[in-house]
């Protein structure tokens, strides 16, 4: 009797220890099948990547329909004396580690800096000559995007009599007046051209990658 | 049982773990590619409908002595110019075509009265500075009214514009230079006959003053007082003291205004840019855009308002 209730236990304890196992290795594939999403820098998964196009592109839309500072405004915003964007640190590297001026930059600023991505945005603009391609100006260089950067841009139209918004700029001076050869600052230097005749002036793009 | 119910709930747990994976991958993966051109066909769109805006309006303002068909070929060569700027630019960025095209025969043409040298405020020939700029039985739509007053030679003696409307409702302004101690200054008065009245002194810059009398404030925006928007509908709109104020202006309504004041710019022999005389221009621009992504394809034609009209 004894020798049968001791059997019985120890079916019931090897049945109790297989059934353990069987849920544990269930448990186990159920979270190891789990997507991971990344939230650092660095490699981001395709839910992210949709995330911050759909904010970069957000941002680039504000901006663009803003009352003050809007986009057009912002690319206008150059200063004769430092020969690049107003307020930015150098040429090459536009306003660099610092903020963007206006709504736009504290946009960008909490929206992706806070939340530890970089980005970088670049002025593209068509050439007097359209068969040679398009040309660039960093506007935020920040370093090198990663292979999972992602993009957004916005195009923007400048016209003839349009002038530059930066705060010593002359409002008698329309764009289609200044000089685009940086080393002859007779006429004042803006680098992108008058690229067709009539009262268009150039279709720029605004072009924010972020990583 | 406790095998069976531990293998029952295991195949559950591994099931559920694969359907919730396989919902959320798809899920991703389709909205990745749709949403996005349809945020861009939505930008084109809007941007299309401010960009021929612009355009026409400066292409408006900018020609003077050209008939309807002329002009509407110009417009039309404009708007294909700038459509090809904007193809470039989407198909560099986003890898899709998108297209503007002008509808010149669906169009709406209006009419812009126009002197565009300095001289005093008269009519053509310069025969009187009590007339209208219109038919004074006809009311329409007025879209645009600037001056550009040249200061040393304005008078302190006023101009008179009256802009009223067939309900009896105007704003009456009354031009004149002043000195003041801070300098020469245009005194701009703007009576609304159900809102009162207001005086603004208006600082010169290279001794004129461009006013906007739509809006009611400089170009420079740092002088307001009382637009015409403060009447609404359609007006018609009479001058008395022209030879007080000398400079340039534009006015555009909403269709051809007749008159027997001033000519059509592109009559024999052309009217002299110191005369006020009439050019085409156009009110309602009708255009057709077409985008075509992978993802999404559409032509859309609608009518863009180049001017706004006064509520």
């Amino acid at each position: 009797m004894i020798v049968r209730e001791d059997s019985r236990g120890q079916a019931f304890t090897l049945e109790g220890l297989a059934s353990a196992l069987i849920l544990l290795g269930a448990l186990l594939f159920a979270v190891q099948s789990v997507v991971v999403t990344p939230t650092s820098s660095g490699g981001v998964d395709a839910s992210t990547q949709t995330d911050l196009r759909q904010q970069a592109d957000d941002i680039l839309l504000t901006t663009a329909r803003a009352e003050t500072n809007d986009l057009s405004t912002l690319v206008r915003n150059w200063s004769q004396s430092s020969r690049t964007f107003s307020g930015a640190v150098q040429r090459n590297i536009g306003y660099g580690p610092e903020t963007p001026p206006g709504a736009f930059g504290v946009m960008l600023n909490q929206t992706f800096t806070q939340r530890s991505y970089f980005y970088n945005i670049e002025v593209v603009y068509r050439p007097r000559n359209l068969s040679t391609g398009t040309r660039r100006i960093p506007f935020v260089y920040r370093g090198e995007p990663s292979e999972t950067a992602v993009s957004a841009s916005y195009t923007v139209t400048l016209y003839d009599n349009q002038t530059l918004t930066a705060r010593n700029a002359s409002q008698n001076v329309e764009l289609w007046q200044y000089d685009t050869n940086a080393t002859n600052g007779v006429n004042g230097y803006y680098p992108i051209p008058n690229a067709v005749n009539g009262p268009v002036y150039n279709v720029v793009e605004v072009r924010v990658v972020v990583w | 049982m406790i095998l069976i119910g531990a293998l029952a709930l295991a195949v559950l747990i591994i099931g559920v773990s694969v359907v919730a994976n396989s919902a959320y991958v798809t899920d991703v993966d389709t909205t990745s590619e749709v949403s996005p051109q349809i945020d861009e066909a939505q930008e084109f769109e809007y941007e299309a409908n401010k960009g021929v805006r612009s355009l026409i309006l400066r292409l408006n303002h900018r020609h003077r002595n050209l008939t309807d068909d002329k002009f509407g070929t110009i417009v039309g060569r404009n708007v294909t110019v700038y459509s090809q700027l904007l193809a470039e630019s989407y198909t560099s960025s986003h890898g899709h075509y998108a297209s503007i095209t002008y509808n010149n025969g669906s169009s709406a043409y209006g009419s812009r009265v126009v002197q565009a040298k300095d001289f005093y405020i008269k009519d053509e020939g310069n025969n009187t500075g009590s007339w209208d700029i219109g038919d004074d039985s006809e009311y329409r739509e007025l879209g645009w009214f600037s001056m550009n007053v040249e200061l040393e030679q304005t008078r302190q003696e006023q101009l008179s514009i009256t802009v009223s409307n067939a309900s009896g409702n105007q704003v009456a302004f009354e031009i004149n230079r002043t000195d003041t101690s801070n300098g020469t200054k245009l005194r701009v008065v703007s009576d609304v006959s159900h809102a009162g009245e207001t005086t603004a002194l208006c600082d010169p810059s290279r001794n004129r003053v461009l006013l906007d009398f739509v809006d009611g404030e400089t170009f420079t925006g740092d002088c307001a007082f009382n637009g015409t928007r403060a009447v609404g509908g359609p007006v018609r709109i009479h001058v008395d003291g022209g030879e007080n104020v000398v400079g340039k202006y534009e006015v555009v309504y909403n269709d051809s205004v007749g008159s027997s004041e001033y000519s059509d710019c592109d009559s024999s022999p052309t009217p002299d840019a110191t005369e006020p005389c009439a050019a085409p221009v156009v009110w309602e621009a009708n255009v057709t855009t077409e985008f075509a992504g992978s993802q999404l394809n559409y032509t859309n034609t609608f009518n863009v308002s180049v001017y706004e009209e006064t509520p």
